[in-house]
C-alpha cells in the first residue's frame, strides 16, 4: 500500500520525502478537522450526567 | 524434457502463490498499523487538542457573557465593596430554554482563571458538547437561588472539561455563580459516588426523597473514574452569600476574567 503510494510519486527521494509529507499534512488536517469532529459528535462518547 | 517443463510451470505457480501470500500479509499488516495510527492519533486529539481548544473557547464565550453584564448594569455607578457579601435570602432566577446561557461558574480551587457559562439543560450536543458553555443545569432540579438543589453537569476529559479536577476539590473550597444581578457563593461540603442511574442525587434534599428542603445546594455531576463514566462523581457545595451587583464581585475572582472593579 504505502509501497505502491511511494512508487507512484515522481523525482527523486527528496521529492518524494517532500510529497509525503504533504499527503501526511492533508490526512492530518481532514481527520483532525472533519472526520474526528463528526465520529465525537456522532458517537457521544463520554457520558457525564445522571440519568 | 516434457518433466522439466512441468516442473517449471508448478515452481512458476508456486513463487507466485508465495508472492501473492506475502502481498496479502505485507497489505493486511499495513492495514493493521494504519488502523492502530488513526486510533491514536483520534484518542490524541479528543483528550488533548479538542479538550484543549473547546476549553480556550468556553473561556473565552463566558467572559463575554459576563463582560456584557458588567457593562449593562449600573453604568457610570459608584459600586460600594462589600467583601463580606451578604448572608441573605437570594433572588430565583427563573427556568430558561435548554441551550440558552443564563449563568457563569467560578471555581477558584480549578484555577485562578476558571469560568464557564452555565445554559439551561444537560443535552451533549448543544451545550455540554458546546464550545460556548461545557455546563449545564439539569432542569429537574432546582431554580438557582432557590430553597432545594441547583444541580448542574460537566464533561472531565473531554469538550472543554468543564469539571476536570472536581475530585480535588477540598472541604472549604469557595464556588461562586454569577447572573446579570450579582454573585451567589458557595462552600464545597462533601464528595459522592454513585452509578448513573442514582437520579436522587437530583433531588431537592439529595438522596432524600420526600425531604423539605432547608438549604439552598448547589450540585456538580460529572463522570467517574477519569477516562471512563462508568460511574458519577458528585460535588456538593452549600450557599453561603449573595453578592449584588452594585456591590461588586466577591474578592476571590474580581480578576478572573481580567475585570477590573
Amino acid at each position: 500500500m504505502y509501497r505502491l503510494l511511494w512508487s507512484t510519486l515522481p523525482g527523486n527521494l527528496a521529492a518524494k520525502v517532500a510529497q509525503m509529507a504533504v499527503i501526511a499534512l492533508a490526512a492530518l488536517a481532514l481527520l483532525f478537522f472533519f472526520v474526528f469532529p463528526f465520529i465525537a459528535d456522532t458517537f457521544l462518547i463520554e457520558q457525564s450526567t445522571i440519568e | 524434457m516434457n518433466g522439466s517443463v512441468i516442473l517449471s510451470h508448478e515452481g512458476r505457480r508456486s513463487r507466485r502463490k508465495s508472492k501473492r501470500t506475502t502481498t496479502l500479509w505485507l497489505v493486511s499488516g499495513e492495514i493493521l498499523i494504519t488502523a492502530g495510527i488513526l486510533l491514536g492519533l483520534f484518542w490524541v486529539w479528543y483528550l488533548f487538542i479538542n479538550d484543549s481548544i473547546h476549553a480556550s473557547s468556553q473561556t473565552q464565550a463566558s467572559v463575554e457573557v459576563s463582560e456584557a453584564w458588567e457593562d449593562d448594569a449600573l453604568d457610570g455607578v459608584v459600586k460600594i465593596p462589600n467583601p463580606q457579601g451578604l448572608a441573605i435570602d437570594p433572588p430565583i432566577v427563573e427556568a430558561v430554554e435548554a441551550g440558552e446561557p443564563f449563568a457563569i461558574l467560578y471555581v477558584p480551587r480549578f484555577g485562578p482563571d476558571y469560568q464557564r457559562t452555565i445554559a439551561g439543560g444537560v443535552d451533549l450536543a448543544t451545550v455540554l458538547n458546546d464550545s460556548r458553555f461545557g455546563v449545564g443545569h439539569y432542569d429537574e432540579s432546582s431554580l438557582l437561588g432557590e430553597l432545594g438543589n441547583f444541580a448542574i453537569a460537566g464533561h472531565r476529559t473531554s469538550f472543554g472539561a468543564a469539571f476536570a479536577d472536581i475530585a480535588e476539590l477540598v472541604p472549604g473550597d469557595k464556588m461562586y455563580i454569577e447572573t446579570d444581578a450579582g454573585w451567589y457563593s458557595y462552600v464545597f461540603r462533601n464528595l459522592d459516588y454513585v452509578l448513573p442511574t442514582v437520579v436522587e442525587v437530583l433531588l431537592p434534599v439529595p438522596r432524600q426523597p420526600g425531604v423539605e428542603p432547608t438549604e439552598r445546594l448547589l450540585t456538580l455531576t460529572s463522570c467517574h473514574p477519569r477516562f471512563s463514566d462508568a460511574e458519577r462523581i458528585i460535588a456538593y457545595a452549600v450557599y453561603e452569600a449573595w453578592y449584588p451587583r452594585g456591590n461588586g464581585p466577591p474578592e476571590d475572582i474580581a480578576q478572573v476574567g481580567k475585570r477590573t472593579t
